[in-house]
């Protein structure tokens, strides 16, 4: 049996990897972006010199010929899925019993003027990275375009290496749409505080280039005008899906797979950022681009693969984390960016520090929900525990305590999220 | 005083930049500079060792001049007579862990483990090993560091030491009791309920130079397994050979004075006999000691110990020295390759080659013993918060011990590794908050867990 694998990311890795420990089958990874798998999060750090690219590689090198997995650097240019053949474009054919596709996603763009704009781009390759490094030799001003993660992770690249950059928010406040209202506020004022030019409500309009072709200067739609040698647009990522345009596999906004992560044509799987999930589970988005996701669906379709009947992919507790500078910031199942019908929140905020948790529990049941926390981390085994077991919010907070992750010596804040929910209750 | 501000002004500015850009410059990424410093410690350490006089240490009574002038009177404040290069060097040593020290606390201000650790290495440098000797010096009473251990104190068991601490009334026994106590009852329970970093990396001289002074060099250890192999190649025969020194110069001690102390010649040998069957019989009891090692290398270990009894006996009955062991060559030749070269002149002045902790990870026969314990006997480990490992390495480029923590932590595995030092800088580093140092009972276990 023949495997081939679309994608070189954390979800095409977790594939073969799963793969291998339960087959011998062949295996053959297809990418245009890498020899080396690379932990993609990490491309900040090599940017910042906290790390040099072989850092940033989490396995070792040898570990593909050691486990005869073949990775063949190369673009697909078609797939037929009737013939079961991938065609890539340095003139090679593969043929595959199954194929996977975790080709991940894009970086989204803003669909003005920039196509033809040179010193315009995203963050998201090893390619992008080499962009990054080079456009950004003595550059008087840059921007960056977007208050996500991305973004974040570009204003600190440009501050530690004291490129002076003006930052560009549509939103009121720095991570609104994933953020509910105080943590988001807590992070602007922390943004704020680094001195970092932020511009919020403001949306880009167009792009001025010189007649090389090159960006010289942006314009909102308040009618600024500012000069800039470099733009990063971070306003997000979409699936990756263009090598699929002339094939048989249904997609939408992503690749469409079922509850198996299988596509409309059984030997066709997909994982990671590209797919388009069929019954996301409550409170969860079809299209998840998070490491995490990548990484568990990457495993199930690992094990689907070689299964007759495939088993359902069981999405598990959300989680996720980040870091905006050196403020860390994680949240555990379900909780809502905005105030919702049922839905009461035990929160809390350090009074000089940035620190704050939120519980998050149901009015009616007080079923315990989730939680999100800055600048303080909590046990995932816990948090997932009291989740899938619906632990009440008053027995979720006396058992606080059992969360905290945090390094030894450091404050404890259980008692005031106690007092909290006891004054609001009366 | 403009120079205490360009200090503190120079300090900040490290602040500011934290890790960023290490491998950008050419002193902590191995560039001219890094070699030029790397070049600059070693020959002061071979100077200060072995060619003292030409840093002005006075010959033959003569008074000192030039460098080490400079501190006779610091040297006559504390302890009466003028600066040896011990003296120097000791100064120096502790000033040096004192000012990097407050350079690492702002550094990580925000990390109350960091902060707190890092002002007991400093307290420990300055009073245990800096003043207190001074002090016992200059009170005509046997100096001692008095959180210097045996087997890095390899002196403790030579026959002057013993000597110089039982003729010095109740005070020298009281060292004598202390030095035994720390390495036989102490140190062992504490490694037990908080692994070795109660030591490694809050107590210890060399871990404090490490961890202030080698902080900005942690991320150039090397990662590989092979460095992980030479690593036990080289930590284990070191211990081996201090025990078999400490051994020799104990049988040849108690060989010129059999019968002069409580502990007779007969009784060593007793004790000797019975410690080294106790360890072959724990060995080949409790299996769960040596797994991991091949089975060769454990039927290695084990008939190295049983030829190692037999010899013991063999060279007694004979009425020669144990094993046939030149008690004084050996201790000449550990004193020169293990004492001044490997912890001194590879120890310290490798930090900006092969990172800070070059002596501790390879040669210190303290850190292989407790180690052991670490890996075997302790409830310390590094737990790893369930999946949310992102696999960048940030753990690993920077374990100043050379450990791979990545290879753990995104298998969602503990890490429970002899060398782990537990600085806790894995855990500071980690962008996802994956990393923590415990030394409770164990919270998950396969999967479950346990209130």
């Amino acid at each position: 049996m023949h495997i081939v694998i679309i994608g070189f990311g954390i979800s095409g890795v977790s594939v073969a990897k799963t793969l291998r420990e339960q087959s011998n089958a062949d295996i053959t990874i297809v990418t245009s972006e890498s020899r080396s798998f690379f932990s993609r999060p990490a491309l900040m750090y090599v940017y910042l010199g906290k790390m040099r690219f072989q850092d940033i590689l989490p396995m070792p090198s040898d570990y593909w010929e050691k486990n005869n997995v073949k990775v063949v650097l190369a673009a697909v240019e078609a797939i037929d899925s009737d013939k079961q053949q991938v065609v890539l474009d340095n003139g090679s054919i593969l043929s595959y019993d199954k194929l996977v596709i975790a080709t991940g996603s894009v970086p989204r763009s803003l669909e003005l003027n920039e196509g033809n704009i040179s010193g315009v781009q995203g963050f998201y390759s090893l390619q992008d990275l080499l962009l990054l490094q080079k456009s950004t030799k003595n550059i008087r001003h840059a921007a960056i375009i977007g208050g996500g993660l991305i973004g974040v992770e570009l204003a600190e690249m440009f501050l530690s290496t004291g490129i002076s950059f003006t930052f560009w928010i549509r939103e009121k406040w720095f991570g609104s749409n994933f953020l509910p209202e105080e943590e988001a506020q807590l992070v602007t004022n922390y943004l704020k505080n680094k001195n970092i030019d932020i511009r919020f409500e403001r949306e880009i309009t167009h792009f001025v280039a010189n007649e090389l072709g090159q960006v010289t200067s942006l314009h909102s739609q308040a009618g600024e005008k500012v000069d800039t040698d470099y733009v990063c647009v971070c306003i997000g990522v979409k699936p990756n899906i263009d090598c699929l345009e002339n094939t048989n596999i249904h997609t939408n906004y992503g690749v469409l797979v079922n509850t198996c992560l299988q596509t409309n044509i059984p030997s066709i799987y997909a994982a990671g950022d590209c797919v388009e999930y069929a019954e996301p589970s409550f409170g969860r988005k079809s299209v998840e681009t998070l490491w995490y996701t990548g990484k568990r669906m990457g495993e199930y379709v690992g094990t689907n693969i070689l299964l007759d009947q495939p088993q359902r992919y069981d999405q598990g507790i959300f989680f996720n984390s980040a870091k905006f500078f050196d403020l860390e910031y994680q949240i555990y199942g379900h909780v809502p960016v905005s105030t919702e019908e049922n839905y009461g929140s035990v929160f809390w905020k350090h009074p000089q520090k940035d620190k704050s948790i939120r519980l998050v529990y149901d009015t009616v049941s007080d079923e315990f929900l989730g939680c999100c926390v800055l600048g303080i981390r909590f046990r995932q085994e816990v948090c997932e525990k009291w989740i899938t077991e619906k632990w009440k919010i008053t027995e979720v907070l006396p058992a606080l305590a059992r969360a905290n992750f945090d390094s030894e010596f450091s404050g404890r804040f259980e008692m005031e999220l106690l007092n909290i929910y006891n004054n609001k209750v009366i | 005083m403009i120079s205490v501000l360009k200090w503190s002004q120079w300090m900040l500015s490290l602040e500011v930049k934290n890790e960023k850009g290490v491998w950008f410059s050419s002193l902590s990424n191995r560039g001219i500079v890094g070699w030029l410093l790397a070049l600059f410690l070693s020959f002061g350490y071979i100077t200060l060792y072995f060619f003292p006089e030409w840093l002005g240490l006075g010959q033959k009574g003569m008074p000192n001049t030039g460098f080490i002038a400079w501190f006779d009177q610091i040297s006559i404040f504390f302890n009466g007579s003028v600066a040896s290069q011990w003296f120097v060097y000791g100064f120096l040593y502790t000033l040096i862990i004192l000012l990097m020290g407050i350079k690492f606390i702002i550094k990580y201000k925000n990390n109350n483990y960091q902060v707190i650790r890092t002002l007991s290495l400093l307290f420990f440098q300055l009073c245990f090993a800096f003043i207190i000797p001074e002090i016992m010096a200059s009170l005509n009473q046997p100096a001692m560091d008095l959180k210097n251990m045996w087997p890095l104190n390899y002196y403790f068991f030579f026959d002057w030491n013993i000597k110089k601490l039982l003729n010095s009334g109740y005070f020298g026994l009281f060292l004598m009791f202390w030095g035994l106590a720390l390495t036989f009852i102490i140190s062992p329970v504490l490694t037990y309920f908080y692994g070795k970093r109660w030591y490694c990396s809050w107590v210890c001289g060399c871990g404090g130079l490490a961890e202030t002074a080698g902080d900005p060099f942690r991320h150039l250890s090397d990662k590989s397994e092979t460095a992980w192999k030479w690593e036990r190649r080289i930590i284990y025969p070191v211990l081996f050979i201090v025990c078999l020194m400490t051994l020799a110069i104990l049988d040849s001690f108690f060989r010129k004075n059999p019968a002069t102390y409580w502990i007779t010649f007969s009784h060593f040998k007793i004790i000797i006999l019975l410690l080294l069957a106790g360890i072959i019989a724990l060995a080949l009891w409790n299996k769960g000691w040596l797994k991991g090692i091949s089975t060769f290398g454990k039927w290695s270990i084990i008939s190295l110990g049983v030829v190692l009894f037999m010899g013991i006996i063999f060279s007694w009955s004979y009425n020669k020295p144990v094993l046939w062991i030149n008690a004084l060559k050996l201790r000449e030749w550990y004193g020169f390759y293990v004492g001044a070269i490997f912890s001194g002149i590879i120890g310290v002045g490798f930090y900006p080659l092969m990172g800070s902790r070059v002596w501790c990870r390879f040669g210190c026969p303290m850190a292989a013993i407790l180690g052991i314990q670490q890996r075997f006997f302790s409830r310390f480990r590094i737990t790893v918060n369930g999946g949310q490992c992102i696999s960048c390495g940030n753990c690993s480029t920077y374990c100043e011990m050379g450990i791979d923590v990545r290879s753990y932590a995104q298998k969602g595995e503990n890490i429970v590794r002899s060398s782990c030092v537990g600085c806790g800088i894995c855990a500071e580093v980690c962008p996802r908050g994956v990393l923590k140092l415990e030394n409770g009972p164990l919270f998950v276990e396969d999967g479950k867990i346990k209130f």
